[in-house]
This record gives C-alpha cells, sequence and structure tokens, in this order.
C-alpha cells in the first residue's frame, strides 16, 4: 500500500514539475514576445523619420537639378535669339559665304532644339520625385498602421489589467489607427511611458 | 477664352511636381499659371479669381483631386471650367471614377510636353466645337 502510494506521489510530483517547467517557458517566451512587440514598435517611428527625410532629400535633389535645367533652358533660349541675329547678318555677305553662313548657322538652330527637346525630356523624368514620394507615403502609412497593431498589443500584454488609462489608451490607438497620418509622437511617448512604469 | 493667355490652376502636393508643369507649361505657352497645394486651397483660388483651366493632381492630403473634381462640378459658378487630371494612378477603375465626375481628360506620370499639349489642345478642341 505504501508502495502504491509512493508511487502514486512519485507521478504527481513529475507532473508538477512538468507544469512548473512549461508555466516558466510560457512566461519567459511571453516576455521574450513582449520585449519584441516593445523593439519593433520602437523602431517603427525612426524608419518612417528616415523615410521622410529621404522623400526630402529627393525633393531637394530634383529641385537643384530643376534650378540648373532652368538656367539651362534660359541660356538655350539666348543662343536661339543670337543665331537669329546671325542669320540676319549673314544675309548681307557675299551670295556665296551668306549661303554658306546660313546652313552652319541652321545647323546649330537644329542642334539648339534637340537639346532643349532634351532638356524638357528631362523635366518630365524629374517627376520621379513625386512617383517616389507618393509610393513612400504609402510605406510610411502602413508603418503608422502596424506600429498601432504592435502597440494594442503591448498595451493588452504590458498594462495590469487595472490601469485606469488602458481602455482610453486602446480607444485613441484605433482611432489614429484608421487615420493614414503618422501614430501620434505623443500618444506613442504616453503609451511607451506607461508600458516602462 | 482659350489662347495663350489663359489663366491655369496647377494643384499638386509635390512642389517639385507643380514646377515641372509649370515649365512644360512655359515650353508649350502657357505663362498663366498659379498654383495651389491641395484641393481645398485650389477652390479657394478658384472661387477668388477667375481661372480658365485646372490641372490637378489626384492623390493629395486634406482634399484629393477627384474631390476637388466633384466640388467644381457641383459649383454653379465653376462647373463648366476644363479640369485634367494628371496622375500617378493609372488604374482602370480610377479613369472610370473621373470621368463619372466629369474629368475632361487624364494624363499620367511621367509625361512629355508634347503629351500635356495633346490633351490640353483636345480639351479646348471639344469644349470649342460644342459651343
Amino acid at each position: 500500500m505504501s508502495s502504491k502510494w509512493n508511487d502514486v506521489m512519485g507521478n504527481i510530483k513529475e507532473e508538477l514539475s512538468n507544469l512548473a517547467r512549461f508555466v516558466d517557458n510560457t512566461r519567459k517566451g511571453i516576455e521574450t514576445f513582449e520585449t519584441t512587440v516593445m523593439e519593433g514598435a520602437e523602431r517603427i517611428p525612426e524608419a518612417s523619420n528616415q523615410l521622410k527625410t529621404v522623400t526630402g532629400d529627393l525633393e531637394n535633389a530634383a529641385n537643384n537639378i530643376m534650378t540648373i535645367l532652368e538656367g539651362l533652358i534660359d541660356e538655350n533660349e539666348k543662343i536661339g535669339h543670337k543665331v537669329t541675329a546671325l542669320s540676319e547678318w549673314a544675309q548681307a555677305l557675299p551670295p556665296a559665304q551668306a549661303a554658306n553662313g546660313a546652313e552652319l548657322l541652321a545647323g546649330i538652330e537644329a542642334l539648339n532644339a534637340a537639346t532643349k527637346q532634351r532638356m524638357m525630356e528631362m523635366f518630365g523624368h524629374l517627376s520621379f520625385h513625386d512617383l517616389s514620394g507618393q509610393k513612400l507615403k504609402k510605406v510610411i502609412a502602413s508603418f503608422a498602421a502596424v506600429e498601432t497593431r504592435l502597440l494594442e498589443m503591448a498595451l493588452n500584454l504590458g498594462i495590469e489589467q487595472g490601469a485606469e488609462n488602458k481602455g482610453d489608451m486602446l480607444r485613441e490607438l484605433k482611432d489614429a489607427g484608421a487615420k493614414t497620418d503618422p501614430l501620434n509622437q505623443n500618444l506613442v511617448d504616453k503609451i511607451l511611458k506607461e508600458l516602462e512604469a | 477664352m482659350f489662347d495663350n493667355n489663359m489663366k491655369i490652376l496647377v494643384v499638386d502636393d509635390f512642389s517639385t511636381m507643380r514646377r515641372i508643369i509649370r515649365n512644360i507649361l512655359k515650353e508649350i505657352g502657357y505663362t498663366n499659371v498659379d498654383e495651389a497645394d491641395d484641393g481645398s486651397t485650389a477652390l479657394e483660388k478658384l472661387r477668388a479669381a477667375k481661372f480658365d483651366f485646372v490641372i490637378t493632381d489626384w492623390n493629395m492630403p486634406i482634399m484629393p483631386g477627384i474631390e476637388l473634381l466633384k466640388s467644381i462640378r457641383q459649383d454653379p459658378s465653376l462647373k463648366s471650367t476644363p479640369v485634367l487630371m494628371v496622375t500617378a494612378e493609372a488604374a482602370k477603375e480610377n479613369v472610370v471614377i473621373a470621368v463619372q465626375a466629369g474629368v475632361n481628360n487624364y494624363i499620367v506620370k511621367p509625361f512629355t510636353a508634347t503629351a500635356l499639349k495633346e490633351r490640353i489642345d483636345i480639351i479646348i478642341s471639344k469644349i470649342n466645337s460644342a459651343q
């Protein structure tokens, strides 16, 4: 009887030990998950800011190129006026020289026109800033949506049930998630501060 | 009304795009150009002064181009203003939505001076032949 009792107790002890290990592993898993969620939530605003900087840099670069292009087009038009003046002057030359001069000037005029056309094509291609900027805006909006979800998870995992303003913060997050604008930094800071407490 | 001195409003949230369109318009002979950076600013400008032509982007904050277009068509004093939609949205459904909202023509970025001139000419020609 005593031997059977000892066996039962041994089995119960082993089962309890297994259960304790399972609970400990789960707790560690949740802690790791919380850390991962928080790290992710903290990095997203940084990534969004970097993308905004890229958009700004692209805008500056495009504007600088356009300033140079506008200057080149202006000079191109001045060359056109000078060629026209030279053509008029060449008409006063002896016929053989006038014909030769007119041919040369027509060649310069054609080159000038082709150059201007290429510069205008460059203007059109500078809309890459607008096209890439719109795509980056969509990426930033997606980051904001992911950030909202991560912070919702962080709130549910990291704040004690009795936390007074948890419900308010979840509502604010839900509202922010419905918008395409990046998440309000004040709300993020408030949540992060709450979780650290 | 539709001569080289017609007053054109260019609406785009990207300053670079407004500058590109302004330069292309200058190249094809239109120099009387004003700018707005979103639909609501454009609407204010349109109600404050007479414009002969609107060139607008689709994707803009506050008021997108499609909403601007709808507002123009609903306003008795603006409804006949020609609107050319300039956008990166090449999806068929977007074109359909724009047409249903009353857009006069639709051009996809990036575009050349020739392509923009063609679109403007088509719009002017259609309006002139309808009068």
